[in-house]
């Protein structure tokens, strides 16, 4: 037991500093009010199904009744605001509030982080020493009185690379039960995050101002403002706020940035052009801060001072380290870039600029950046590197413009998607249909009310596309080949052209290859070594055909291949492949794996991307009667092979996740 | 003073998880604690305005190591009790000169059956950490409960047989696997392996884990102790007749040891803070 009066001095210097944190934080002014509506699970934030409305002392309560709070809302919608105002509320009720924020996020941070990736309880440390306000590591965390109660409020797990931010809500709940009274709030965008104890956490969606509201806001503060809101965007405080600074927004958030830029910064369209593909540069490390003197020496000092007073970059003083005063300019800045390059619409420059899948902002401006078909191009271009980024950064579109990319453009990623719902793998299935539900109800609801494959083929091939190009009608006729037993040609497998690649490698699946077909997929796996999304796209496509020889390219990529994608790809087509196939062979394929999956060497990309891929893939929508007993033999290798309590701990949680799904599915 | 601990939704002095069914209904019906709290599977005496409960008991949402660990880990985040016990059901690993069906076993080392994986020809040792039993509530509470017949007192199922419980300290092996099959080769190797252990169940292991990991803070230092009564003998023919058989009177045995041990820490308290908490 630690002395009273250790603690108690802790308390009061930690207090201390919190205060003046308090006096620093930005709080606009007018005062509007954040509505959060709540509910207790993904599936209730996704459908829109909520049990409660309050507001920031409302997330103060249910933090401190279940110790974690996860708040998710748009980009401008004003997560860093509302924790400044809970931080600063909490404040004088005798709560220590502290505050992490990622703008110092760094490559360095990344580089960090990787290394202590089998040490969760060291990376709360080194967030909290590093990044937190106040300051302190975790063990004065813990020497705080036990009776105080401490609040720690995380700004932006969507700042963070998917897998980071993961990482971190897993630590943030096991913070909150671990250390004494301690309560965790943290913000998010709508994406769906693997928690621990999930029944712990109240999920929340702020928001956006109520019409009302803003129309309360204008009219008090600006009287040319009365009349009807008819700008959508003032529903979010940042473009409120910037309306009121600056008058009449424009329609789009690309549009209003252009113009603050231009205006506040006195930039010229050659200077815009050099800070946005500078901008786009800084996202190499996959975080928001850049250094400072590299950026400068892109756009010239005089341009660089221009930022500085505008305000649009603040610039750490005990570093060179630098940042955009809000991410969507940063977003703004890269979206002008890459809608005018498009030689950098690559699988490398969209893990960049939305930190590996964490935030989706820079996609959705991008096309606000461009029409059809341009538009549509771009689109299809991050289908290639996800079809779950295109999906968000086009659900994004839609509520920005009426018809951000064409008619037939949006019918291929909602019915690429749709498909998806019938995903052998659960979790596959879940976050296509988690990706539907983020699209207007009129243009989802015929892929959402889809009953089965069949359905979803039907529809799309009554589309009319008569006046449509002839690639979208090549595109149906790939899409429907199940339905409509139409001839394909394999090839395309192989095209450059991604949209037709991976949908001939979704749609095959469906079919009956000949042998000699998959021979060839076999081949042209050994002879497109430049092609890593051409192996994917193969590896994938072999999921459904269990055999001898395609599992042995399967183990063979999983093994060997340097693309993680390809990676991932062929440890889930294994899992699919062996699901699939007779009780012997899923046998034969489940004892190669618990020999393969505990070999990978340590510590390494490969080894985390396929065990993630693994532990995700063997929870499958419908489950043949003996696969925990086929998976159980895997996992207890991984267990017995595990390095650290943690692994054991991580394997036996799978275990019983897999027998729980199978039980709940079987009720 | 130091300073109080509270969880989530108040504080309690001892804890109790049971697993199956039969070892919630006894230890529910033994401890008087039949008032719902609408927070969670616990069910206090009676529901206070100032949430100090005195016992709070809990349910596992399922048999084996992992569910028990995580229904301990809720128990403790929401009362930080200082106390916490694991009370039902085990199965005898001893003949019956040594461990009787009815019997309580008191552990005083928890053996996880999983620390040796027999693969192919080689013996792995895994060692996980985890809490032992508490040597103060061994030494300091249950050893004098022991010697005093009273806690049977609270046994109010009937016994099907005509001889009387008794009180045993010893190791208990938590494994993975319901054991039952004396033939199974799995079987007759934890038995040889752990000849010297009195019962066997499948959650002492999670309990102990859950009670180790809430050691990370400074402030709270639970105090554990498994408690287990004995409803079949693992080797014998028949075993889950046996277990059929006992179950009841089993679960209803460990349930009153746990009583025993609650008015026991409970009277300590009182004597000290006159009236604190509900009796």
């Amino acid at each position: 037991m630690i002395s009273p009066t250790i603690s108690d001095s802790l308390y009061d210097e930690l207090r201390a500093t919190a205060e003046t944190i308090s006096e620093t934080l930005r709080d606009p002014d007018p005062e509007f009010v954040h509505g959060i509506q709540w509910t207790t699970s993904y599936d209730g934030l996704f459908k829109g199904e909520f049990v409660d409305v309050g507001n920031k002392h409302s997330a103060v309560d249910k933090a401190l009744r279940t110790g974690r709070v996860l708040l998710t809302g748009m980009g401008g919608v004003g997560k860093s605001i509302l924790l400044n105002r809970i931080f600063n509320s909490v404040i004088h009720d005798n709560t220590l509030p502290i505050i992490i924020r990622f703008s110092e996020w760094s490559g360095k941070d990344y580089e960090h982080w990787q290394n202590l990736t089998d040490t969760p309880a060291v990376r709360m440390d080194y967030l909290l020493r590093e990044h937190g306000r106040p300051s302190l590591n975790i063990r004065q965390l813990d020497l705080l009185p036990p009776d105080i109660p401490k609040l720690v409020l995380v700004d932006g797990l969507n700042e963070l690379s998917k897998n980071v931010a993961n990482d971190l809500a897993t630590d943030l709940g096991a913070l909150a039960h671990e250390l004494i009274n301690i309560s965790v709030i943290a913000t998010d965008r709508l994406v769906r995050r693997k928690l621990e104890k999930p029944s712990r956490w109240t999920l929340g969606l702020i928001d956006l101002l109520t019409r009302d509201e803003v129309q309360r806001i204008l009219t008090e503060e600006v009287d040319s403002h009365a009349g009807r809101v008819e700008n959508e965007l003032l529903r979010l405080p940042y473009f409120l706020d910037a309306a009121l600074q600056d008058g009449p927004l424009e329609p789009t958030r690309s549009r209003h940035m252009r113009l603050w830029f231009i205006d506040h910064c006195d930039l010229d369209v050659y200077e815009l052009k050099d800070v946005a593909d500078a901008a786009f540069s800084a996202y190499e490390d996959h975080s928001r801060s850049f250094e400072w003197e590299s950026f400068v020496n892109k756009i010239g000092t005089e341009t660089a001072e221009k930022l500085l007073t505008a305000g649009a970059v603040e610039k750490d003083p005990g570093s060179d380290l630098a940042y955009f005063d809000h991410h969507l300019k940063h977003d703004f800045l890269a979206a002008v870039h890459l809608a005018q390059h498009p030689s950098d619409w690559t699988r490398e420059a969209f893990d960049r600029v939305t930190m590996r899948a964490g935030s989706f902002d820079t996609l959705a401006m991008t096309i606000e950046n461009m029409e059809p078909p341009k538009s549509g191009q771009f689109i299809r271009s991050v289908y290639d590197w996800s079809l779950y980024g295109a999906a968000y950064a086009l659900s994004e579109g839609f509520q920005a413009v009426q018809e951000p990319v064409s008619d037939e453009t949006a019918t291929i990623i909602l019915a690429m998607l749709a498909e998806r719902k019938w995903d052998i793998i659960a979790s596959t299935a879940q976050q296509a249909r988690d990706a539907l539900l983020l699209f207007p109800d009129g243009v989802r609801r015929p892929y959402v009310q889809a009953e089965s494959p069949d359905d979803l083929f039907a529809y799309v091939a009554n589309l009319s596309d008569n006046d449509a190009p002839e690639w979208f009608r090549e595109w149906k006729r790939t899409f429907t080949i199940p339905y409509q037993r139409t001839d394909y040609q394999l090839e395309t497998i192989r095209g450059t052209e991604s949209v037709l690649g991976w949908t001939l490698a979704n749609t095959l699946k469906r079919v009956e290859l000949p042998d000699h077909e998959i021979t060839n997929l076999i081949e042209w796996y050994q002879l497109e070594a430049d092609s890593p999304t051409v192996r994917w796209r193969i590896v994938h496509l072999l999921g459904a055909f269990p055999s001898t020889d395609t599992s042995r390219l399967l183990i063979r990529a999983v093994s060997e291949d340097n693309d993680r994608w390809v990676q991932y790809g062929a440890i889930r087509s294994l899992v699919e492949q062996a699901a699939l196939t007779c009780p012997s062979f899923r046998n034969e394929l489940m004892e190669t794996l618990g020999d393969l999956l505990p070999s990978l060497p340590e510590n390494t990309p490969r080894r985390s991307t396929v065990l993630t891929a693994f532990e995700r893939a063997i929870i499958l929508r419908q489950a043949p009667p003996d696969w925990v007993r086929a998976v159980t033999g895997v996992l207890s290798s991984l267990s017995d092979h595990a390095t650290s309590t943690d692994e054991v701990d991580r394997w036996t949680a799978a275990a019983h996740e897999l027998r729980r799904h199978i039980q709940s599915n079987n009720e | 003073m130091p300073h109080s601990i509270r969880g989530r939704h108040g504080s309690a002095v001892v804890g109790v998880v049971t697993v199956i069914p039969e070892e919630f209904e006894a230890v529910r019906g033994v401890m008087s604690a039949t008032t719902a709290l609408g927070c969670g599977p616990y069910l206090v005496r009676q529901a206070r305005d100032d949430k100090n409960y005195s016992v709070v008991v809990t349910k596992s949402d399922g048999k084996t190591n992992l569910p028990c660990r995580d229904a301990t880990q809720e128990l403790i985040e929401d009362f930080r009790p200082p106390y916490i016990l694991l009370a039902g059901i085990a199965g005898g690993l001893q003949d019956q000169d040594i461990v009787q069906l009815g019997d309580v076993i008191i552990a005083d080392y928890i053996v996880y059956s999983e620390y040796l994986k027999l693969t192919h020809d080689r013996h792995l040792r895994r060692l996980t950490p985890h809490d032992q039993p508490s040597y103060y509530l061994r030494r300091r509470v249950a050893e004098s409960i022991k010697y005093s017949e009273q806690w049977q007192d609270y046994i109010d199922e009937d016994r099907p047989d005509a001889a009387q419980p008794h009180v045993k300290i010893g190791n208990v092996v938590a494994g993975e696997k319901l054991l039952g099959d004396p033939e199974a080769v799995m079987q007759q190797e934890l038995l040889q392996r752990f000849d010297n252990a009195l019962a066997v169940d499948m959650e002492s292991y999670g309990f102990a884990r859950a009670i180790y990991l809430a050691r990370s803070s400074i402030h709270y230092n639970p105090q554990g102790l498994v408690i287990r009564s004995v409803s079949d003998i693992v080797h014998d023919d028949n075993n889950q007749a046996t277990r059929d058989q006992w179950r009841n009177y089993a679960a209803t045995t460990a349930a009153a040891f746990a009583r025993a041990i609650t008015d026991s820490l409970l009277l300590d308290i009182t004597s000290n803070n006159n009236g604190a908490a509900d009796q």
